[in-house]
């Protein structure tokens, strides 16, 4: 792209510098582990880059996402099956707070879920943009963040009954 | 309250996810700028050029082309390997992306595989500088893709029986690679940068530990060392990105003749309460008890009879 037009690599530059941290949030919120999700990063960008390998460029923040999408998509698919993280929760049991936790039940989502959740909340896209994103009606994503918070609540209410009883 | 405290938990998942990210930034930027800059232009598919690569699609379907066709190699550009100021941290990095098929097994006919992908254990890639006396040093790589399958995209995995391709690059003083070769002859298609591999010393990243393993080589110094007595070791071999050195079990020395200078002796993977510390930015020290095997002269041991001399073993940075 750089022989195409000068200033391309500096304008993706600005891009990615703009993009990086929220590709790499909703990849780790959807793939759950560290090193996967540097991975499907890094594939993320290579196939982006792909993508916009013409003489004039545009670069788009929501076709980025699309992208980072698909290769989550196929990373979870493809991940190595390993239990979750035994991680301990915050001393308020009515509290949230400790973001380890809230992570860990975060990750123990079913995937649509915990991909809204993800969007709505670790990107702080808006309603409409996680529609866009997740190509579905508003009332759809409305329902499974409510559904997402409800066994989110259900999950971390267990855990600590559980807690309380040992 | 308990929706509350969900929400505003929520509200700081991105914090969370920012704290547990390891991924580099601007290692990735790097990587990604190199990726830039090695793409050709674009340029509009014409009809005849969809149909001409159809044609080819079919004719490569039905084999016999495929070698005919192969992409030819093309040699490798400057790398630009630079060595970070001595005790710095390093990691080498590499940028790998191949055509596999030709080495690793085909994903498919005529597919390819194209990934990028930071080296995290030496289980997936192992590399190895070995310094020059006139100066560079010699850079090899040995990738084994058993162990990145299934852990994000690296290489296929190597087919049973497949030898694990070891690239070395030859490297002059100035960081120009000088010769590339391959082994076995298949893994050349690796060598070649845009179908190959790249490789940089990157500054600042995490450093695994390294084990020493049997026929690590030492030199002994200063001469004269005698059974019984406290010796220096100089340890010439590969150190980069060597902070911390873990030693375990029993010493045992064999070979090589001790107390000459300039001389080997081949150290065994078996060492005893070890305490190893940094002494300064470039060189570590270790102390611990180990059993020698002392030749009396020249290269034959005349005694086995174990010597449990106190030995310290300073590791030094060479390059």
């Amino acid at each position: 792209m750089a022989a195409t037009k000068p200033g391309t690599e500096e304008a993706f530059e600005q891009f990615y510098r703009r993009y990086e941290r929220q590709v790499s949030r909703y990849l780790l919120g959807m793939l759950v582990d560290s090193a996967l999700a540097a991975d499907a990063s890094q594939e993320t960008w290579l196939r982006y880059l792909r993508y916009v390998n013409r003489p004039e460029p545009h670069f788009d923040g929501a076709l980025l996402l699309a992208v980072a999408r698909n290769v989550a998509r196929t990373a979870w698919r493809r991940r190595p099956r390993e239990a979750s993280a035994d991680l301990s929760p915050s001393a308020d049991p009515y509290s949230f707070e400790n973001s380890l936790l809230i992570s860990d039940l975060v990750r123990r989502l079913p995937y649509a879920e915990r991909e809204v959740i993800v969007l709505h909340y670790a990107l702080d896209l808006p309603l409409e943009a996680v529609c866009r994103q997740v190509r579905a009606p508003v009332g759809t994503v409305k329902s499974r963040l409510y559904r997402a918070r409800l066994r989110l609540r259900e999950a971390y209410l267990a855990g600590e009954g559980a807690r309380s009883g040992a | 309250m308990l929706d509350d405290g969900l929400e505003r938990a929520l509200k700081g998942l991105g914090a969370e996810y920012d704290r547990q990210c390891t991924q580099d930034a601007d290692l990735l930027w790097w990587k990604l700028r190199d990726t830039v800059q090695a793409r050709p232009g674009h340029r509009p598919v014409q009809r005849w050029q969809a149909a001409a690569a159809a044609l080819v699609a079919i004719l490569l379907c039905a084999g016999g082309l495929e070698h005919l066709l192969a992409p030819r190699p093309q040699p490798v550009p400057p790398v630009n390997l630079t060595f970070m100021p001595p005790g710095m941290p390093l990691r080498v990095a590499y940028v790998v992306r191949s055509s596999f098929r030709d080495v690793l097994g085909p994903s498919g006919p005529g597919k390819t595989h194209e990934t990028v992908s930071t080296i995290r254990s030496e289980q997936q890639i192992t590399e190895a500088v070995t310094p020059k006396s006139q100066g560079g040093y010699v850079l090899t790589v040995r990738i084994d893709a058993k162990s990145a399958s299934g852990n994000g995209p690296l290489v296929p995995e190597n087919p049973p029986g497949t030898p694990a391709p070891v690239l070395t690059y030859d490297v002059g003083p100035s960081g120009r690679v000088l010769k590339a070769s391959a082994t076995p002859a298949s893994a050349e298609a690796m060598l070649y940068k845009g179908k190959a591999v790249s490789a940089a010393l990157m500054p600042g990243l995490p450093v695994p530990d390294r084990r020493l393993e049997p026929g690590d080589t030492w030199t002994v110094s200063p001469a004269g060392a005698a059974p019984g007595t406290k010796a220096t070791y100089v340890y010439e071999g590969v150190v980069h990105g060597l902070l911390k050195i873990h030693l375990s079990g029993v010493t045992k020395l064999t070979g090589g003749t001790l107390g000459e200078t300039g001389t080997e002796t081949t150290v065994g993977n078996d060492y005893l309460d070890p305490t190893t510390h940094l002494v300064d930015s470039t060189s570590w020290r270790a102390v611990f008890t180990g059993t020698r095997t002392l030749p009396a002269s020249g290269s034959e041991p005349a005694s086995t009879a174990p010597d449990r001399s106190v030995l310290q073993m300073t590791w030094r940075r060479i390059h």
